[in-house]
């Protein structure tokens, strides 16, 4: 060989080493990250280990809400495309099959077949029945355009009882309503995250390093509802509604020493699990909204308890004293009757509560004056929210301080034209069945928190104190009134021979906007109320009954005191209340 | 210039004893040889032998070698495999589980529980049902204490010793 070619030959060698040592170091040092970068991706998975949503369950640890994992499908439209082509057949051959196994509607799912999109959601929240179903006819027909994967389901298992109070979730199982929006962030949890290598079948590279936190799941919210409590209270407001052919039936049961809600009803209802289905938008939110808690009325009669407790706590009348009723009284020009003009006269305040006096109420809120009965109103609680684990919250309206006149106070006392909330009412009764102490209501009493090791913590919430709003002698006496409202009469609808019923009617005029659009009390449209408890002695429960709007009568003691007694009865049956 | 001792200048014949000597000579240089030469094929040989041994030996190391990695390989797929299906297992019971736990919260409904209760004509136990008993006074008849009487043959039993009687 010649010298020439040794040295040609030398040279492209050199030029190949040169060349393999310039990419060796463009690979290692140069693009190093980017090139690392690629080959991660390629081998590495990041993979979001979705938490758990935690469950909502009663007092006696009975599910009200819960989730459970579920499916979803989707449809990868290019690869439909694809098999349309290569196999000539039309998209409404996998239509027919495919909505019989995922109970859809045939036009739903071939409008979305044919959606100018990559790819679209089929269905989501799909139980493992009927995703087997698919698979085996996803095999069958080797079908390769969908796209299984997990999902979650909330299930609300007793439909639309408690919906109010427990409320909904959206599609991504974020609370949109009620307890599950007001302790969202609580039951949500935090999502977890497992980085793995895989191989090209996406299964993890045994002995390789992985790198796992661990989703955190979401508290378990223990509530004060009683579910057999609620589930009475269902039935009877149901009934309750039927009779009465009724606007709406709200019914409030409490455990009047802890201030905790054992059961909350609002008919009409929602389900929950399908809370958009066959209404429309307004009408979800008409049906959605909590009244117990989000809207306020005019109590009525049964606001009386509080004026009377007022006045006794500030010392302005005796639980003996007596006052006279002419059947009306007029202040600065206006007139107050009582029912029927009935004049009552000489009455106490056990008297006045029995009668259900408005007279004898005015005078006894005119011996309190302005200031000391809006005092009292606020210390009751009323004008504000009191902060029940609810979302939306009313605070109702009152008179501001300074705007109250003489004939306003008369009104107010006898629980017109100021507005109070349901929750707002029921807690200021167990003020004074408390010995005057104010605690108000809640929901909620126990997280149940659990760490990513397994381990569970218990926390207890909404424990409150209480605070004192009126005197224990007060209190007592109020309440000696209310019993005597119920047991002191022949006709209370509330009254049990074997159970010491406690408790007042109401029955308010609503107001109402007549042909002109000019707002005034209606005669014939009312809020029938009965707040109470029982027993007398150690009160085990407190209940509020609302009926608005009721069609066949009008009084509380007709239309809302019965179906209080009601309750006793079932609830006497469950615990006693003897 | 001296001749060589070996040969006389006067005559021609080859001295007999030198002849014999060279003989022996050759003789004794060719079996230096073939000693050399069986020497060196002995020590040719044993090398061979050894290098043999070794390629052998390096041919069984490396097969040796090739055999534990396929065999690890084997092993490390065959884990690989079971672990997959192990985590196959666990999801799909785990998903069993969940399954379950739908239904068995769907038929949690206390609505579902009333209605189940009234098909299989269950009764609400309420406390009318209830008996209610004076615990303060004995409401059990007074029974005698029954003795009973010892027949002949038992009193003269019991006179006789245990194992004589028996």
């Amino acid at each position: 060989m010649k010298k020439g070619r040794y040295g040609f030959l030398a040279v492209v060698v050199l030029m190949v080493f040169v060349a393999l040592g310039s990419r060796l170091v463009y690979v290692t040092v140069i693009a190093r990250e980017e090139i690392y970068e690629k080959a991660q991706n390629q081998i590495q998975s990041k993979r979001v280990l979705p938490a758990k949503r935690g469950s909502i369950l009663d007092r006696n640890g009975e599910v009200l809400s819960s989730s459970t994992e579920a499916y979803r499908v989707d449809a990868d439209l290019t690869a439909l495309q694809r098999k349309l082509d290569r196999t000539g057949r039309s998209s409404a051959y996998y239509t027919k099959s495919l909505a019989s196994i995922l109970g859809m509607e045939e036009e739903e799912l071939q409008e979305k077949l044919s959606m100018d999109s990559p790819h679209v959601i089929i269905k989501r929240k799909i139980e493992k029945d009927t995703i087997d179903a698919l698979r085996s006819y996803i095999i069958d027909e080797s079908i390769d355009f969908l796209v299984v994967s997990s999902d979650e389901i909330r299930y609300f298992p007793n439909g639309a009882y408690l919906a109010h109070v427990l409320g909904a979730v959206n599609i991504d199982n974020q609370g949109i309503l009620g307890l599950e929006y007001y302790y969202n962030d609580l039951l949500k949890g935090v999502d977890g995250i497992k980085i793995a290598e895989i191989d090209q079948r996406g299964r993890e590279l045994p002995f390789s390093e992985v790198v796992e936190t661990p989703a955190i799941e979401g508290s378990d919210l223990i509530l004060s509802i009683d579910e057999k409590v609620q589930y009475i209270i269902e039935n009877i407001a149901d009934e309750a509604m039927e009779k009465h052919e009724a606007d709406s039936v709200s019914i409030l049961v409490s455990d009047p020493q802890t201030g905790g809600v054992l059961g909350m009803v609002n008919i009409p209802e929602f389900d929950p699990n399908n809370p958009f289905e066959g209404i429309t938008i307004e009408e979800f939110h008409e049906l959605s909204r909590n009244t117990v808690v989000n809207d306020a009325y005019e109590p009525g009669s049964t606001m009386k308890f509080a004026t009377i407790a007022a006045a006794l706590d500030q010392g302005v009348i005796g639980a003996q004293e007596q006052f006279h009723c002419e059947g009306h009284i007029e202040i600065d020009g206006m007139v107050i009757n009582c029912v029927d003009n009935v004049a009552h006269g000489d009455l106490d305040i056990s008297g006045i509560l029995l009668q259900s006096c408005n007279v004898g109420t005015v005078k006894i809120a005119q011996r309190l004056g302005i200031d000391n009965f809006q005092k009292y109103i606020e210390a009751f609680g009323f004008g504000m929210p009191t902060g029940i684990d609810l979302p939306g919250e009313s605070a109702g309206i009152l008179f501001g301080k300074g705007r109250m006149s003489a004939f306003d106070l008369g009104v107010s006392a006898i629980g017109q034209s100021q507005t109070m909330t349901p929750v707002q009412m029921l807690s200021a009764l167990n003020a004074v069945v408390n010995g005057g102490i104010y605690r108000p209501l809640h929901m909620a009493e126990k997280l149940h928190h659990k760490e990513a090791s397994g381990l569970q913590m218990e926390e207890m919430i909404n424990e409150d104190q209480g605070v004192r709003i009126i005197s224990e002698y007060a209190a007592k006496e109020v309440l000696k009134g209310l019993h005597h409202t119920v047991t002191g009469s022949l006709y209370s609808g509330a009254k049990i021979e074997d159970i010491e019923v406690f408790g007042k009617t109401g029955t308010a005029e609503k107001i109402v906007a007549d042909e002109e659009g000019n707002l005034g009390y209606s005669k014939d449209q009312v809020v029938a109320s009965f707040i109470g408890g029982a027993p007398f002695d150690q009160p085990k429960v407190t209940i509020l009954v609302i009926v608005n709007n009721p069609k066949d009568a009008i009084f509380g003691n007709i239309v809302a005191a019965p179906w209080a007694k009601e309750i006793f009865l079932a609830l006497d049956q469950y615990f006693s209340l003897k | 210039m001296a001749l060589p001792n070996r040969i006389h200048s006067m005559n021609t014949v080859p001295n007999p004893s030198v002849e014999r000597e060279e003989r022996r000579r050759r003789q004794e240089e060719q079996e230096k040889l073939k000693h050399s030469r069986e020497l060196y094929r002995m020590k040719t040989a044993a090398q061979n032998n050894k290098v043999r041994k070794r390629v052998v030996g390096t041919i069984l190391l490396m097969a040796t070698l090739v055999l534990a990695t396929l065999w690890r390989s084997a092993e490390i797929y065959t884990l690989q495999n079971e672990y997959v299906t192990i985590q196959g297992s666990i999801r799909e019971t785990h998903r069993q589980n969940e399954d379950l736990r739908g239904k068995i919260i769907k038929a949690s409904a206390i609505g579902e529980v009333a209605m189940q209760s009234l098909d299989l004509d269950l009764i609400v136990v309420d406390q009318g049902m209830a008996i209610h008993t004076d615990l303060s006074k004995n409401h059990f008849e007074e029974l005698e204490v029954q003795v009973q009487k010892e027949s002949l043959t038992d009193k003269i039993l019991s006179i006789i010793p245990f194992e004589v009687a028996h």
